[in-house]
């Protein structure tokens, strides 16, 4: 009852409403798709992901911006990798940006040659991309005021 | 998720699971218990989102990052992301990146026969059997319909052309025992099979009298998709054209081309064969002086007194099916009625007139006159009431590539 008061709350009463942070972060799902331009000549174009079934391929852009008046530092972007999908090996890409995989939901990161899984006879072997649960990218650079930038992957419908 | 997470979700109104995934938004207190109520059937098995088809349509897949960052190297509250932007720290502040997984049409049909379907004219009830597997990610109906390839048209097995149709073709959907059964297995389509669900089909059909040993008729069987979710056949299935969206599902064809259809077209075929397999029997009759009174064995001729064999030989062609129960009558009434010849009754010993030698070779001579009076021995000449004059030979059996040959003499008065 005491949580549910405190929902209320903070939902209707502006008193309690958040401030803004200081970076606007923002997902974008896409698909491509193929298409002839007015040459004649076929071209790959990125669409909304709408149309999505099993086995395609969707492109997941995350975009970074400083939207207030002082820099900030140590950036790190943490997405799970949805549910359904499954991460494509070596998508993940990021302007200086350290980029590292987990395999145990998000509790520890490493490099994809440090992954190790066991089996169910206690053998270990290296992961495969599919095993992969979370992508965290570390930004090495300070981003300014206004400044953006942005963090990709690809996943697969399952 | 454990119960006691569920019981936890609902009174704080969600927190991030394990991955940290949120998936609804805050103030939507019916999505969310819908949510709930969809999370709690699939713990309990009331569905399978995910299929060898791939995950189920309808399904909703969200995605959301979350960046942590400092300023002025201290710590800021966590931002999510949204598909439109978002800078509101901490849990709830974002939302999800959506798109619904779209039904993906797919679907196979594969005979089940590894040989043409023998069929004996005549004979009815013979079945070409096929397997329909839903190899897509949505619950199907399907509409199942038969083409007739036309004749001179390939066939499925050994590189023939189709010769004859079948009679009385229907279509028949397996009950779910794996085996044909035309009291039982009596729809003709397919209603609500699931994503990996397979089912058996037959093609049921009657063989003419007409067709002959060898010949092949052939068959599709083509199903396709009708929509799903309610018993009966829904309506046809059609691809989702123009722009797409994101919040619905969308209908994708995926399927290949099968014998009689075009890939992406929502259907899928395979082919059958029924093949006659009949005896084919080859009668040949030879006839040959024995002898006559004035030259004896030396260069008869057929002057009256002489002897006149007569040979049948009765040859199954090479490849067709038994015969069995032949029986060769061959009349001599007209013949003796007018006094031409007489019947040698001792032709191949005294009291054996007829000399049958059957496939394997064993020869038998046969008695003039049938004891029993009902044609009991394999070889009679009027033995039967109603049949004097006449030779009769019964009881022949010959496979494919089998012959057998009958002998009786005659004496020309």
């Amino acid at each position: 009852m005491l949580s549910v008061s405190i929902f209320i709350l903070i939902q209707f009463c502006p008193a309690f409403a958040q401030e803004a942070g200081h970076i606007e972060l923002k997902c974008l799902a896409e698909s491509e798709i193929e298409v002839v331009n007015e040459k004649g000549e076929k071209e790959i174009l990125r669409v909304k992901a709408a149309k999505v079934v099993p086995g395609d391929e969707v492109i997941y852009t995350i975009y970074y911006t400083a939207i207030g008046q002082e820099p900030v530092n140590d950036i790190v972007i943490n997405n799970p990798v949805p549910e359904h999908m499954v991460y494509k090996e070596g998508s993940a890409l990021g302007d200086c940006a350290e980029i590292k995989f987990s395999i145990d939901e998000g509790k520890s990161f490493d490099s994809p040659e440090n992954l190790k899984v066991k089996d169910a006879e206690g053998n270990e072997h290296p992961a495969v991309a599919k095993e992969y649960t979370n992508i965290r990218w570390m930004l090495k650079h300070v981003v300014k005021p206004g400044q953006t930038g942005q963090v990709c992957f690809r996943a697969r419908l399952e | 998720m454990g119960d006691k997470d569920i019981l936890f979700g609902i009174l704080i109104f969600f927190t991030k699971d394990e991955k940290g995934r949120k998936t609804v938004k805050p103030w939507n207190l019916f999505k969310k218990a819908a949510i709930l109520a969809l999370a709690f059937g699939l713990m309990m098995g009331m569905t399978k989102p995910v299929c060898a088809g791939g995950t189920h349509s309808g399904i909703q897949i969200g995605n959301m990052a979350t960046v942590d960052y400092k300023m002025n190297d201290i710590s800021q509250t966590p931002i999510e992301s949204s598909p439109d932007g978002n800078s509101t720290p901490g849990i709830d502040g974002g939302e999800s990146t959506t798109f619904v997984v779209d039904n993906k049409v797919n679907m196979t049909v594969i005979t089940q026969d590894t040989a043409p379907v023998l069929v004996t004219p005549g004979g009815i009830g013979y079945y070409l059997t096929f397997l329909i597997t839903n190899t897509g990610n949505t619950t199907q109906d399907y509409a199942l319909s038969v083409n007739a390839v036309i004749q001179g048209g390939e066939t499925k097995f050994n590189n023939q052309l189709d010769a004859f149709d079948m009679n009385n073709v229907r279509i028949r959907v397996d009950d779910g025992d794996g085996q044909y059964n035309d009291a039982n297995d009596t729809a003709d389509f397919i209603d609500e099979l699931a994503p990996d669900a397979n089912i058996l089909v037959f093609i049921d059909a009657n063989a003419p009298l007409t067709t002959k040993n060898g010949e092949y008729a052939s068959y599709h069987l083509i199903a396709t998709t009708h929509n799903g979710g309610a018993l009966g056949l829904g309506a046809l299935t059609e691809e989702t054209e123009g722009a797409d969206n994101a919040d619905s599902v969308d209908i994708v064809f995926a399927d290949a081309n099968g014998t009689y259809d075009r890939r992406g077209d929502g259907q899928f075929s395979d082919q059958g064969d029924y093949k006659c397999v009949s005896s084919a029997l080859i009668i040949i009759k030879t006839s040959e002086v024995i002898s006559d009174p004035i030259n004896g064995n030396l260069a008869p001729k057929r002057i009256p007194g002489a002897v006149i064999e007569y040979v049948t030989n009765i040859k199954n062609a090479p490849g067709a099916g038994a015969a069995a129960d032949i029986q060769v009558s061959e009349s001599l009434d007209y013949e003796i009625t007018e006094g031409a010849i007489t019947f040698d009754p001792d032709g191949y010993a005294e009291g054996y007139g007829i000399e049958l030698t059957d496939s394997a070779g064993t020869i038998t001579l046969t008695t003039l006159k049938d004891d029993e009076e009902t044609g009991g021995d394999q070889g009679d000449f009027g033995g039967i009431s109603g049949d004097n004059n006449t030779v009769t030979v019964t009881g022949i059996s010959l496979d494919g590539g089998e012959s057998a040959i009958i002998k009786f003499r005659v004496i020309i008065r």
